[in-house]
């Protein structure tokens, strides 16, 4: 009986001195992974031996914990789709400003100034070469700004649209390498920090994921994950889905997720993620900046031309389009104008064609048509507004758009971080704690060495006694 | 609340970041000196901004369709004066020369005389503006209105120019209303019948043409009057016209242009800010390696 509880003391010192052990690995590991916000803390996981027949208690290592909260990282991973879906739209309406509103003289504003004072010029001196070389010269610019504007939001919009093929493409790669990693954790056998380790990567990745299209999270119980979006699985254990973006007939871009023969169209409900707000800037903000720009070109192109037509030039011929397409046709509607924008073919090379005066009033000292051109600076264009107007509205309401996404954005960091304390809290790694469980591991494994020594002495003096 | 390393550096990143923006923003500010660059810098301001340079622009366009209308009916109101100087003079002559005291050949002498005063006359009716412009020719600016014989080749429309929102003045005074029949008296004619007066020795056509040259005389200083007229509320309107530009201008710096006082000491605490946000994250760094033997 006596032998054997020696015995027993000897198993419970080597237990102790392993979960010590063991103990002291795991905080290692912690320490390692501290500043690493994807690290999930490890805790070593003890078992007590029961006290009675051949067991003298004591505990024994079964594994490694990870300290995963799950609803923490659910959490986490929304806000991170909803941060990285204002700060693509955010990224996205800074361009579209700059196209739109840059900051130098070279705006919309300052060239419709430009040429309605070129105008009143005329209207004074209506013959005079230089007064109607300083017209086409205004007229140029108009025509410049609104090209400029329109081909950089255009420009804008092909880039926003490459970018989210390629985003859908960090997509597909990240679910693969998921759903390797999902294999995996199913093979792995529960408790080890192998496992562990393999999960920290597939979480870190599904993060990444999340900061590209919103998933939802499922756990299962073998430790895998399916990753749903728009109510569409992309991934499911180890079989990941493919996203494809792609523009419909009406250039809107859309992104479908494709399993096997099955492709299912999730654009109306992306939520997160850099490709909603791609998908958000590219096809509602600046296509609806597009529709404003081409509806104050057209206006601007129809109310001049209307004017100009009623004119009659400095060889008493009755003024003809001002501003046309590119093959000098008049624009039908609005849409594409302010990238068509185009001063009349020819009518740079005779600037005689410019109609300043009426057949009442006819040239070259006529000057009805360009008081009437120039007063369209105060009367208005179709809309009502002035051009200055329509521009400032349309400057503006990209600014809204701006400070609105910027807004977002501030707050969606704002919730990242408390999202990223919150799973902290529960995963994160506290140096602080890890030096006391250092230390008590430490204290333990000592104390488990030092048993050991006595037992071995007890032993040794048993065994002298017997002879 | 457990607090782990990550968050407590996440945290430092954050608030550096947050100063950072808030620096450059206000650095920008004090460097342009403009608080509304871009629209987000203040939709409403920015459109407001553009409105008003909107109208700035046209007021000083305005203004400057105001001062080359000005210089035009000043060249004519002293064209017109000058014409009605050289009326005066003839309608002397004239008077002279309805004396009986004088004989043929004193009236053949006053004839080559009033011819070269009509030939005057006719010089500042053919009278050109700055531009090269016939003054008196309509809008024909380019035909020289009289003819020798005294015929009008221009035409009775006139140039016009915005002095407020919406409304227009004439610009320039038509030759016909001033010098020819429409007006009243036709100046080349009632001076060509004193020629022929004074040339046939005809005493009393000669008396007769004292009423026909003061009406064209007076007919040319009312043309002067309607030009004064026009210049006087031409200087007036650009009187109105500055002021609205003043108070556009003041309005607009008001909107656009940076309070440097309130951006000196926002930028000063911004500043204190970034310095102390630096200084935590330093002694955070230390804190964390001062646990580094663990």
């Amino acid at each position: 009986m006596f032998r054997s509880s020696l015995n027993s003391a000897l198993n419970v010192a080597a237990n102790s001195l392993q979960a010590a052990s063991g103990g002291t690995a795991v905080v290692g590991e912690n320490i390692t992974g501290a500043n690493d916000a994807r690290y999930v803390r490890r805790s070593v996981r003890l078992e007590t031996n029961p006290l009675g027949g051949a067991q003298a208690g004591g505990v024994r290592w079964t594994g490694t914990a990870r300290a995963f909260d799950v609803f923490a990282f659910a959490n986490l991973v929304g806000e991170t789709a909803s941060r990285a879906a204002a700060e693509a739209r955010t990224g996205a309406l800074v361009e579209a400003e700059g196209a739109l509103a840059p900051v130098s003289d070279a705006t919309l504003a300052v060239a419709f100034d430009d040429f309605f004072a070129a105008f009143d010029r005329l209207g004074q001196t209506p013959d005079d070469p230089t007064a109607r070389a300083t017209v086409l010269s205004s007229v140029d610019q108009v025509a410049a700004r609104f090209v400029e504007a329109a081909n950089g939001l255009n420009s804008q919009r092909g880039t926003l649209f490459v970018e989210a093929q390629a985003v859908a493409r960090e997509v597909d790669d990240r679910l693969a390498q998921i759903a390797r990693l999902n294999s995996r954790i199913a093979a792995r056998p529960d408790a080890t920090s192998g496992r562990a380790e393999l999960m920290d990567q597939r979480d870190a990745l599904v993060r990444e994921v999340a900061d590209r299209i919103d998933v939802s999270v499922l756990s299962d119980d073998d430790g895998q994950v399916t990753l749903l979006s728009g109510g569409t699985a992309l991934l499911e254990g180890g079989r990941a889905a493919r996203l494809t973006v792609s523009l419909d007939p009406a250039q809107a871009m859309t992104v479908a997720v494709v399993r096997g023969a099955t492709t299912v169209d999730i654009t109306g409900r992306l939520s997160g993620g850099r490709l909603a707000g791609l998908q958000e800037a590219r096809d509602l903000d600046v296509a609806s900046l597009q529709t404003q720009l081409d509806q104050l070109a057209f206006d601007f192109a129809d109310a001049v031309n209307t004017a100009h037509q009623g004119g009659v030039d400095l060889n008493g011929v009755a003024g003809d389009d001002f501003f046309t397409d590119p093959t000098g046709l008049p624009f039908l509607g609005a849409d594409g104008a302010a990238a068509a924008f185009t001063v009349r073919p020819g009518l740079r090379a005779d600037p005689d064609a410019i109609a300043a005066a009426t057949a009442t009033a006819p040239p070259p000292g006529g000057n009805d048509t360009a008081l009437a051109i120039s007063a369209l600076a105060t009367q208005g264009l179709a809309s009502g507004r002035t051009p200055g107007e329509a521009f400032g509205d349309l400057a503006g309401d990209i600014g809204r758009r701006r400070v609105e996404a910027d807004a977002d954005l501030r707050l969606r960091e704002g919730t990242v971080a408390f999202a990223l304390a919150e799973q902290q809290k529960s995963s994160g790694v506290s140096l602080e704690e890890e030096l006391v469980e250092l230390s008590r591991f430490q204290r333990a494994f000592e104390a488990s060495t030092r048993v050991l020594q006595t037992i071995d002495e007890l032993m040794d003096e048993v065994i002298r006694s017997i002879g | 609340m457990r607090v782990t390393e990550s968050i407590r550096l996440a945290d430092a990143a954050r608030w550096i970041t947050q100063t950072q923006t808030k620096l450059d923003r206000l650095s920008a500010q004090a460097a342009t000196g403009r608080a509304v660059e871009r629209p987000s810098d203040g939709p409403a301001a920015y459109a407001s901004i553009v409105r008003r340079g909107e109208q700035i622009a046209r007021l000083e366009s305005r203004q400057t369709a105001m001062e080359i209308a000005r210089a035009r009916l000043e060249l004519s109101e002293g064209a017109l004066a000058a014409s009605a100087d050289v009326m005066l003079r003839a309608r002397e002559i004239a008077t002279q020369m309805a004396d009986g005291t004088f004989g043929a050949s004193d009236r053949a002498a006053a004839a080559i005389e009033v011819e070269l005063l009509r030939e005057e006359i006719r010089a500042q009716a053919n009278a050109r503006g700055a531009d090269g412009g016939y003054l008196f020719a309509g809008t024909l600016t380019d035909t020289e209105p009289f003819d020798p014989g005294g015929g009008y080749l221009g035409n009775g429309a006139t140039a016009r120019v915005e002095y407020a929102e919406g409304q227009y003045m004439a610009s320039s005074v038509t030759g016909v209303d001033a010098f020819a029949a429409p007006g009243g008296r036709d100046v080349f004619a009632d001076l060509d019948a004193l020629v022929a007066a004074l040339q046939a020795d005809d005493q009393a056509g000669v008396r007769a043409s004292l009423d026909t040259l003061d009406a064209g005389r007076e007919q040319l200083v009312a043309a002067r009057g309607g030009a004064g007229v026009r210049l006087g509320r031409l200087e007036s309107a650009e009187g109105v016209t500055d002021a609205a530009v003043a108070l556009q201008l003041t309005q607009r710096g008001r909107e656009q242009d940076t309070d440097f006082a309130a951006v000196a000491t926002e930028l000063a605490l911004a500043q204190g800010a970034y310095q102390r946000a630096l200084t935590v994250t330093q002694q955070l760094l230390q804190l964390t390696g001062s646990l580094e033997p663990f």
